[in-house]
Protein backbone atom coordinates (compact mmCIF):
# COMPACT_ATOMS: atom_id res chain seq x y z
CA UNK A 1 0.00 0.00 0.00
CA UNK A 2 2.85 2.46 1.12
CA UNK A 3 4.85 1.22 -2.43
CA UNK A 4 3.08 4.21 -4.42
CA UNK A 5 4.25 6.90 -2.64
CA UNK A 6 7.56 5.71 -1.87
CA UNK A 7 9.45 6.67 -5.21
CA UNK A 8 8.97 10.54 -5.35
CA UNK A 9 10.34 12.02 -2.19
CA UNK A 10 8.38 15.08 -2.55
CA UNK A 11 4.83 13.71 -1.88
CA UNK A 12 3.39 12.86 1.07
CA UNK A 13 1.91 9.19 1.75
CA UNK A 14 -1.76 8.99 3.03
CA UNK A 15 -0.70 8.99 6.42
CA UNK A 16 0.93 11.94 6.60
CA UNK A 17 4.40 10.39 5.86
CA UNK A 18 7.47 11.29 4.21
CA UNK A 19 9.17 7.61 3.02
CA UNK A 20 11.93 8.47 1.14
CA UNK A 21 13.20 10.96 4.54
CA UNK A 22 12.26 7.60 6.42
CA UNK A 23 14.30 5.36 4.21
CA UNK A 24 17.28 7.76 4.88
CA UNK A 25 17.00 7.61 8.12
CA UNK A 26 17.00 3.65 8.07
CA UNK A 27 20.40 3.71 5.88
CA UNK A 28 21.69 5.54 9.10
CA UNK A 29 20.64 2.91 11.32
CA UNK A 30 23.45 0.77 9.51
CA UNK A 31 26.03 3.40 10.05
CA UNK A 32 28.84 3.36 12.93
CA UNK A 33 27.93 4.90 16.31
CA UNK A 34 28.26 8.71 16.99
CA UNK A 35 27.83 9.88 20.56
CA UNK A 36 27.78 13.06 21.35
CA UNK A 37 28.11 14.86 25.18
CA UNK A 38 28.07 18.65 26.35
CA UNK A 39 29.81 19.53 29.67
CA UNK A 40 30.87 22.20 31.55
CA UNK A 41 34.20 22.65 29.81
CA UNK A 42 33.86 21.22 26.64
CA UNK A 43 32.01 18.84 24.20
CA UNK A 44 33.22 15.31 23.48
CA UNK A 45 32.13 13.74 20.70
CA UNK A 46 32.94 9.83 20.34
CA UNK A 47 32.28 7.77 16.56
CA UNK A 48 32.81 3.85 16.22
CA UNK A 49 34.76 3.12 13.11
CA UNK A 50 33.25 1.01 10.29
CA UNK A 51 36.14 1.10 8.27
CA UNK A 52 39.13 -1.06 9.95
CA UNK A 53 41.47 -2.46 7.87
CA UNK A 54 45.17 -2.16 8.35
CA UNK A 55 45.80 -1.17 4.69
CA UNK A 56 43.77 2.31 5.62
CA UNK A 57 46.19 5.63 5.91
CA UNK A 58 44.82 6.29 9.33
CA UNK A 59 47.33 9.02 9.96
CA UNK A 60 46.02 11.62 7.62
CA UNK A 61 41.94 11.03 7.45
CA UNK A 62 39.49 11.03 9.59
CA UNK A 63 36.21 8.78 8.93
CA UNK A 64 33.70 10.50 11.75
CA UNK A 65 34.93 13.77 12.90
CA UNK A 66 35.01 16.93 10.78
CA UNK A 67 36.42 20.23 11.23
CA UNK A 68 33.66 22.90 10.02
CA UNK A 69 35.07 26.21 11.42
CA UNK A 70 37.74 26.98 13.58
CA UNK A 71 34.88 27.11 16.66
CA UNK A 72 32.42 23.96 14.87
CA UNK A 73 32.94 20.08 14.30
CA UNK A 74 30.69 17.26 13.46
CA UNK A 75 30.47 13.98 13.53
CA UNK A 76 28.80 11.91 10.94
CA UNK A 77 26.94 8.85 10.26
CA UNK A 78 25.25 7.53 7.13
CA UNK A 79 26.58 7.61 3.89
CA UNK A 80 29.78 9.21 3.89
CA UNK A 81 30.23 10.49 0.12
CA UNK A 82 26.35 12.27 0.97
CA UNK A 83 28.05 13.73 4.34
CA UNK A 84 31.05 15.03 2.03
CA UNK A 85 28.66 17.18 0.44
CA UNK A 86 27.10 18.27 3.60
CA UNK A 87 30.39 19.42 5.20
CA UNK A 88 31.33 21.16 1.98
CA UNK A 89 28.46 23.23 2.16
CA UNK A 90 28.45 23.91 5.83
CA UNK A 91 32.38 25.49 5.50
CA UNK A 92 31.42 27.44 3.19
CA UNK A 93 28.23 28.48 4.93
CA UNK A 94 30.58 29.54 7.81
CA UNK A 95 33.09 30.94 5.51
CA UNK A 96 30.30 33.63 4.23
CA UNK A 97 28.85 34.75 7.36
CA UNK A 98 31.97 35.86 8.31
CA UNK A 99 33.01 37.59 4.76
CA UNK A 100 29.78 39.11 5.32
CA UNK A 101 30.24 39.97 9.34
CA UNK A 102 33.62 39.62 10.23
CA UNK A 103 32.89 37.10 13.64
CA UNK A 104 32.60 33.53 13.81
CA UNK A 105 28.93 32.27 12.53
CA UNK A 106 27.02 31.35 15.76
CA UNK A 107 26.54 27.58 16.12
CA UNK A 108 22.85 27.37 16.09
CA UNK A 109 22.91 29.33 12.91
CA UNK A 110 25.06 26.91 11.17
CA UNK A 111 23.43 23.97 11.73
CA UNK A 112 19.86 26.04 10.62
CA UNK A 113 21.25 26.80 7.71
CA UNK A 114 22.50 23.79 7.11
CA UNK A 115 19.19 21.90 8.19
CA UNK A 116 17.45 24.45 5.86
CA UNK A 117 19.25 22.75 2.63
CA UNK A 118 18.65 19.37 3.90
CA UNK A 119 15.16 20.43 3.81
CA UNK A 120 15.11 21.72 0.36
CA UNK A 121 15.83 18.34 -0.72
CA UNK A 122 12.98 16.82 1.32
CA UNK A 123 10.29 19.47 -0.87
CA UNK A 124 11.49 20.31 -4.16
CA UNK A 125 13.63 19.15 -6.65
CA UNK A 126 12.84 15.75 -7.10
CA UNK A 127 16.45 14.35 -5.67
CA UNK A 128 16.89 11.98 -2.54
CA UNK A 129 17.74 13.52 0.78
CA UNK A 130 20.97 13.08 2.27
CA UNK A 131 21.42 9.90 4.43
CA UNK A 132 23.68 11.44 7.18
CA UNK A 133 22.79 12.42 10.40
CA UNK A 134 25.26 14.60 12.26
CA UNK A 135 26.20 15.71 15.89
CA UNK A 136 27.44 19.82 15.46
CA UNK A 137 29.67 20.40 18.54
CA UNK A 138 30.52 24.18 18.93
CA UNK A 139 31.34 27.13 21.05
CA UNK A 140 30.37 30.72 20.57
CA UNK A 141 30.33 33.84 22.35
CA UNK A 142 26.66 34.03 22.61
CA UNK A 143 25.48 30.60 24.14
CA UNK A 144 28.63 28.68 25.04
CA UNK A 145 29.42 25.28 24.37
CA UNK A 146 26.31 23.74 22.15
CA UNK A 147 25.69 20.31 20.80
CA UNK A 148 23.09 19.90 18.37
CA UNK A 149 21.80 16.86 15.98
CA UNK A 150 20.29 16.96 12.97
CA UNK A 151 18.94 14.28 10.63
CA UNK A 152 17.63 13.98 7.20
CA UNK A 153 14.61 15.52 7.25
CA UNK A 154 16.17 18.87 8.42
CA UNK A 155 14.99 18.62 11.87
CA UNK A 156 17.31 19.47 14.86
CA UNK A 157 17.50 19.95 18.24
CA UNK A 158 19.91 21.30 20.65
CA UNK A 159 20.56 18.18 23.52
CA UNK A 160 22.69 17.66 26.46
CA UNK A 161 23.96 14.33 25.06
CA UNK A 162 22.69 12.28 22.13
CA UNK A 163 23.56 9.42 19.70
CA UNK A 164 22.98 8.37 16.33
CA UNK A 165 23.74 5.62 14.19
CA UNK A 166 23.54 2.12 14.81
CA UNK A 167 21.95 0.92 18.47
CA UNK A 168 21.42 4.75 18.90
CA UNK A 169 18.49 4.44 20.93
CA UNK A 170 20.22 1.97 23.40
CA UNK A 171 22.86 5.07 24.38
CA UNK A 172 20.42 7.04 24.01
CA UNK A 173 18.37 5.57 27.11
CA UNK A 174 22.05 4.82 28.75
CA UNK A 175 22.96 8.39 28.01
CA UNK A 176 19.51 9.14 29.62
CA UNK A 177 20.43 7.68 32.88
CA UNK A 178 23.96 8.36 33.55
CA UNK A 179 24.36 11.95 32.33
CA UNK A 180 24.93 14.81 35.29
CA UNK A 181 24.07 18.08 34.39
CA UNK A 182 27.29 19.48 35.85
CA UNK A 183 29.69 16.44 34.27
CA UNK A 184 33.34 17.49 33.51
CA UNK A 185 35.20 17.14 30.16
CA UNK A 186 36.57 14.47 31.23
CA UNK A 187 33.91 12.34 32.48
CA UNK A 188 32.27 12.84 29.48
CA UNK A 189 34.99 10.80 27.53
CA UNK A 190 34.64 8.34 30.06
CA UNK A 191 30.77 8.69 30.22
CA UNK A 192 31.13 8.32 26.19
CA UNK A 193 33.26 5.46 26.04
CA UNK A 194 31.62 3.66 28.61
CA UNK A 195 28.33 4.14 26.68
CA UNK A 196 29.99 3.53 23.20
CA UNK A 197 31.54 0.26 24.70
CA UNK A 198 27.99 -1.50 25.27
CA UNK A 199 26.63 -0.52 22.58
CA UNK A 200 29.23 -1.44 19.88
CA UNK A 201 28.88 -4.86 18.57
CA UNK A 202 32.34 -6.07 19.09
CA UNK A 203 33.71 -7.78 22.54
CA UNK A 204 36.39 -5.16 22.91
CA UNK A 205 37.07 -1.78 22.08
CA UNK A 206 40.59 -1.21 20.98
CA UNK A 207 41.98 2.53 19.74
CA UNK A 208 41.54 1.34 15.69
CA UNK A 209 37.61 1.27 16.11
CA UNK A 210 37.02 4.47 17.61
CA UNK A 211 37.33 8.25 16.70
CA UNK A 212 37.55 11.28 19.80
CA UNK A 213 37.25 14.43 19.92
CA UNK A 214 36.84 17.52 21.93
CA UNK A 215 36.12 21.05 21.62
CA UNK A 216 37.32 23.10 24.32
CA UNK A 217 38.76 26.63 25.37
CA UNK A 218 42.70 26.55 25.36
CA UNK A 219 43.87 29.07 28.31
CA UNK A 220 44.13 31.49 26.00
CA UNK A 221 40.46 31.51 25.37
CA UNK A 222 40.55 30.19 21.69
CA UNK A 223 38.38 27.43 21.10
CA UNK A 224 39.98 24.30 20.06
CA UNK A 225 38.99 21.31 18.34
CA UNK A 226 41.37 18.35 19.76
CA UNK A 227 41.50 14.07 17.60
CA UNK A 228 42.64 12.23 20.33
CA UNK A 229 45.37 10.19 18.44
CA UNK A 230 45.52 6.63 18.90
CA UNK A 231 48.39 6.31 21.60
CA UNK A 232 46.71 8.50 23.57
CA UNK A 233 43.10 6.93 23.05
CA UNK A 234 44.30 3.42 24.18
CA UNK A 235 45.51 4.90 27.25
CA UNK A 236 42.20 6.56 27.59
CA UNK A 237 40.56 2.80 26.66
CA UNK A 238 42.48 1.28 29.25
CA UNK A 239 42.46 3.85 32.14
CA UNK A 240 38.33 3.90 32.12
CA UNK A 241 38.34 0.19 31.54
CA UNK A 242 36.27 -0.23 28.73
CA UNK A 243 39.39 -2.53 26.56
CA UNK A 244 40.10 -5.67 27.58
CA UNK A 245 43.88 -5.81 26.79
CA UNK A 246 44.99 -9.16 24.50
CA UNK A 247 47.09 -10.50 27.40
CA UNK A 248 44.33 -10.22 29.93
CA UNK A 249 42.45 -14.15 29.24
CA UNK A 250 44.53 -16.22 31.82
CA UNK B 1 28.07 71.16 2.23
CA UNK B 2 26.52 68.42 4.79
CA UNK B 3 28.03 67.97 7.89
CA UNK B 4 28.85 64.61 9.90
CA UNK B 5 31.05 63.70 12.78
CA UNK B 6 31.45 61.90 15.85
CA UNK B 7 33.48 60.61 19.10
CA UNK B 8 33.71 57.47 21.71
CA UNK B 9 33.79 58.65 24.82
CA UNK B 10 33.90 56.82 28.54
CA UNK B 11 31.32 54.06 28.09
CA UNK B 12 29.31 55.59 25.34
CA UNK B 13 29.49 57.56 21.58
CA UNK B 14 28.28 60.66 20.49
CA UNK B 15 27.43 61.49 16.30
CA UNK B 16 26.11 64.96 15.28
CA UNK B 17 25.24 65.55 12.05
CA UNK B 18 23.02 68.68 10.24
CA UNK B 19 19.99 68.65 9.51
CA UNK B 20 19.04 70.95 6.44
CA UNK B 21 17.97 69.12 3.65
CA UNK B 22 19.00 70.79 0.38
CA UNK B 23 18.08 71.02 -3.37
CA UNK B 24 20.77 73.52 -5.67
CA UNK B 25 20.21 76.98 -4.11
CA UNK B 26 17.06 76.06 -1.89
CA UNK B 27 16.38 74.79 1.68
CA UNK B 28 13.97 72.57 1.46
CA UNK B 29 13.75 71.83 5.60
CA UNK B 30 16.35 72.95 8.26
CA UNK B 31 15.08 70.06 10.46
CA UNK B 32 15.88 66.59 8.61
CA UNK B 33 17.47 63.99 10.88
CA UNK B 34 20.04 62.44 9.64
CA UNK B 35 21.01 60.39 12.13
CA UNK B 36 18.86 56.66 12.06
CA UNK B 37 18.24 54.61 14.92
CA UNK B 38 19.64 51.45 14.29
CA UNK B 39 18.44 49.22 16.46
CA UNK B 40 17.77 49.30 20.44
CA UNK B 41 21.76 50.42 20.70
CA UNK B 42 23.80 51.41 17.64
CA UNK B 43 23.03 54.96 15.56
CA UNK B 44 23.95 55.34 12.00
CA UNK B 45 24.74 59.34 10.98
CA UNK B 46 24.37 59.26 6.95
CA UNK B 47 25.26 61.96 4.42
CA UNK B 48 25.39 62.35 1.16
CA UNK B 49 22.99 61.87 -1.82
CA UNK B 50 19.12 62.26 -0.46
CA UNK B 51 17.51 59.21 -1.87
CA UNK B 52 20.95 56.99 -1.33
CA UNK B 53 20.93 57.89 2.33
CA UNK B 54 17.10 57.35 3.25
CA UNK B 55 17.17 54.16 0.64
CA UNK B 56 20.45 52.32 1.94
CA UNK B 57 20.71 53.14 6.00
CA UNK B 58 16.94 52.07 5.58
CA UNK B 59 18.09 48.90 3.89
CA UNK B 60 20.64 48.25 6.67
CA UNK B 61 18.45 48.97 9.33
CA UNK B 62 15.81 46.66 8.20
CA UNK B 63 18.41 43.81 8.02
CA UNK B 64 19.94 44.40 11.25
CA UNK B 65 15.96 43.92 12.61
CA UNK B 66 15.71 40.82 10.67
CA UNK B 67 18.97 39.40 12.11
CA UNK B 68 17.96 39.55 15.39
CA UNK B 69 13.78 38.17 14.51
CA UNK B 70 15.61 34.77 12.84
CA UNK B 71 18.59 34.63 15.55
CA UNK B 72 17.22 36.05 18.96
CA UNK B 73 20.39 37.69 19.26
CA UNK B 74 21.18 41.56 18.16
CA UNK B 75 24.39 41.80 15.84
CA UNK B 76 27.65 43.06 17.48
CA UNK B 77 28.44 47.08 16.45
CA UNK B 78 31.42 45.34 14.36
CA UNK B 79 29.23 42.91 12.87
CA UNK B 80 26.59 45.46 11.62
CA UNK B 81 29.44 47.65 10.41
CA UNK B 82 31.05 45.09 8.36
CA UNK B 83 27.79 43.76 6.90
CA UNK B 84 27.18 47.18 6.17
CA UNK B 85 30.43 48.40 4.30
CA UNK B 86 30.27 44.48 2.36
CA UNK B 87 26.39 45.79 1.14
CA UNK B 88 28.43 48.94 -0.51
CA UNK B 89 31.21 47.25 -1.85
CA UNK B 90 28.96 45.02 -3.28
CA UNK B 91 27.12 47.74 -5.05
CA UNK B 92 29.72 49.89 -5.87
CA UNK B 93 31.26 48.31 -9.33
CA UNK B 94 27.23 48.16 -10.10
CA UNK B 95 25.11 50.68 -8.38
CA UNK B 96 27.02 52.82 -6.44
CA UNK B 97 25.29 54.16 -3.52
CA UNK B 98 26.71 57.49 -2.85
CA UNK B 99 26.34 57.67 1.38
CA UNK B 100 28.69 57.93 3.66
CA UNK B 101 28.29 56.58 7.30
CA UNK B 102 29.49 56.41 11.04
CA UNK B 103 28.13 54.09 12.63
CA UNK B 104 27.94 54.34 16.56
CA UNK B 105 27.46 51.61 18.72
CA UNK B 106 27.33 50.23 22.36
CA UNK B 107 28.07 46.32 22.87
CA UNK B 108 28.24 45.41 26.55
CA UNK B 109 31.12 43.19 26.05
CA UNK B 110 33.59 45.91 24.60
CA UNK B 111 31.46 49.04 25.45
CA UNK B 112 31.05 52.10 22.99
CA UNK B 113 32.85 52.03 19.12
CA UNK B 114 32.66 54.22 15.82
CA UNK B 115 33.13 53.17 12.46
CA UNK B 116 34.05 55.13 9.51
CA UNK B 117 32.57 53.66 6.63
CA UNK B 118 32.43 55.82 3.25
CA UNK B 119 30.94 55.79 0.20
CA UNK B 120 33.64 53.39 -1.99
CA UNK B 121 32.75 50.62 1.30
CA UNK B 122 36.27 52.08 3.38
CA UNK B 123 35.99 50.79 6.99
CA UNK B 124 37.39 51.81 9.39
CA UNK B 125 37.13 51.82 13.33
CA UNK B 126 37.77 55.31 15.13
CA UNK B 127 37.80 57.29 18.40
CA UNK B 128 36.75 60.08 16.10
CA UNK B 129 35.55 60.60 12.53
CA UNK B 130 33.92 63.48 10.13
CA UNK B 131 32.51 63.40 6.90
CA UNK B 132 31.92 66.52 4.39
CA UNK B 133 33.57 69.84 3.72
CA UNK B 134 32.57 70.21 7.80
CA UNK B 135 35.05 68.12 8.75
CA UNK B 136 38.08 70.18 7.74
CA UNK B 137 37.00 72.09 10.98
CA UNK B 138 35.54 69.06 12.93
CA UNK B 139 38.68 66.97 12.63
CA UNK B 140 41.17 69.99 13.15
CA UNK B 141 39.24 70.69 16.50
CA UNK B 142 39.16 66.97 17.56
CA UNK B 143 42.63 66.54 17.00
CA UNK B 144 43.44 69.80 19.15
CA UNK B 145 40.83 68.71 22.15
CA UNK B 146 39.63 65.20 22.21
CA UNK B 147 41.51 62.78 24.32
CA UNK B 148 40.38 59.22 25.36
CA UNK B 149 37.96 58.39 27.69
CA UNK B 150 36.34 61.78 27.67
CA UNK B 151 33.00 62.66 30.30
CA UNK B 152 29.60 63.40 28.18
CA UNK B 153 30.00 66.76 29.33
CA UNK B 154 33.42 67.06 27.83
CA UNK B 155 32.33 65.68 24.76
CA UNK B 156 29.19 67.94 24.28
CA UNK B 157 31.36 70.72 24.66
CA UNK B 158 34.24 69.37 22.26
CA UNK B 159 30.88 69.16 20.14
CA UNK B 160 29.71 72.50 20.88
CA UNK B 161 33.54 73.71 19.57
CA UNK B 162 33.38 72.07 16.30
CA UNK B 163 29.84 73.29 15.09
CA UNK B 164 30.92 77.03 16.56
CA UNK B 165 33.63 76.51 13.64
CA UNK B 166 31.78 75.25 11.22
CA UNK B 167 29.01 77.77 11.66
CA UNK B 168 31.73 80.38 11.44
CA UNK B 169 33.84 79.49 8.71
CA UNK B 170 31.96 77.53 6.27
CA UNK B 171 31.03 79.37 3.57
CA UNK B 172 27.23 77.63 3.52
CA UNK B 173 27.29 76.17 6.46
CA UNK B 174 24.59 74.47 8.07
CA UNK B 175 22.58 76.53 10.55
CA UNK B 176 21.09 73.38 12.42
CA UNK B 177 22.60 69.89 14.25
CA UNK B 178 21.13 67.16 15.60
CA UNK B 179 23.50 65.47 18.26
CA UNK B 180 22.32 61.49 19.64
CA UNK B 181 23.97 59.59 22.04
CA UNK B 182 24.04 55.25 22.41
CA UNK B 183 25.77 54.14 25.85
CA UNK B 184 24.71 51.26 27.69
CA UNK B 185 21.33 52.83 28.33
CA UNK B 186 20.36 52.30 24.25
CA UNK B 187 20.50 55.25 21.60
CA UNK B 188 18.67 58.21 21.69
CA UNK B 189 18.52 61.59 20.77
CA UNK B 190 20.71 64.30 23.21
CA UNK B 191 20.17 67.79 22.13
CA UNK B 192 19.51 70.04 18.87
CA UNK B 193 21.72 72.97 17.78
CA UNK B 194 19.12 75.26 16.39
CA UNK B 195 20.32 78.63 15.07
CA UNK B 196 17.29 79.13 12.86
CA UNK B 197 14.01 77.88 13.63
CA UNK B 198 10.75 77.61 11.65
CA UNK B 199 8.61 79.88 13.70
CA UNK B 200 5.09 80.09 12.96
CA UNK B 201 3.93 83.03 11.01
CA UNK B 202 2.60 85.60 13.34
CA UNK B 203 -0.84 86.50 12.99
CA UNK B 204 -1.83 89.30 10.92
CA UNK B 205 -4.17 91.48 13.45
CA UNK B 206 -7.26 92.36 12.51
CA UNK B 207 -6.81 95.99 11.02
CA UNK B 208 -7.84 99.22 12.79
CA UNK B 209 -11.13 100.55 13.01
CA UNK B 210 -10.79 103.78 10.53
CA UNK B 211 -12.93 107.38 10.60
CA UNK B 212 -13.86 106.58 7.28
CA UNK B 213 -16.08 103.30 8.07
CA UNK B 214 -19.81 103.91 7.80
CA UNK B 215 -21.67 104.14 11.19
Amino acid sequence: MSRRYDSRTTIFSPEGRLYQVEYAMEAIGNAGTAIGILSKDGVVLVGEKKVTSKLLQTSTSTEKMYKIDDHVACAVAGIMSDANILINTARVQAQRYTYAYQEPMPVEQLVQSLCDTKQGYTQFGGLRPFGVSFLFAGWDKNFGFQLYMSDPSGNYGGWKAAAIGANNQAAQSILKQDYKDDITREEAVQLALKVLSKTMDSTSLTSDKLELAEVFLSPSGKVKYQVCSPETLTKLLVKHGVTQPATDTA
Amino acid sequence: MECVFGLVGNGFAIVVADTSAVHSILVHKSNEDKIMVLDSHKLIAASGEPGDRVQFTEYIQKNVALYQFRNGIPLTTAAAANFTRGELATALRKNPYSVNILLAGYDKETGPSLYYIDYIASLHKVEKGAFGYGSYFSLAMMDRYFHSGMSVEEAIDLVDKCILEIRSRLVVAPPNFVIKIVDKDGAREYAWRESVQDTPAAPVPAPAPTLASPA
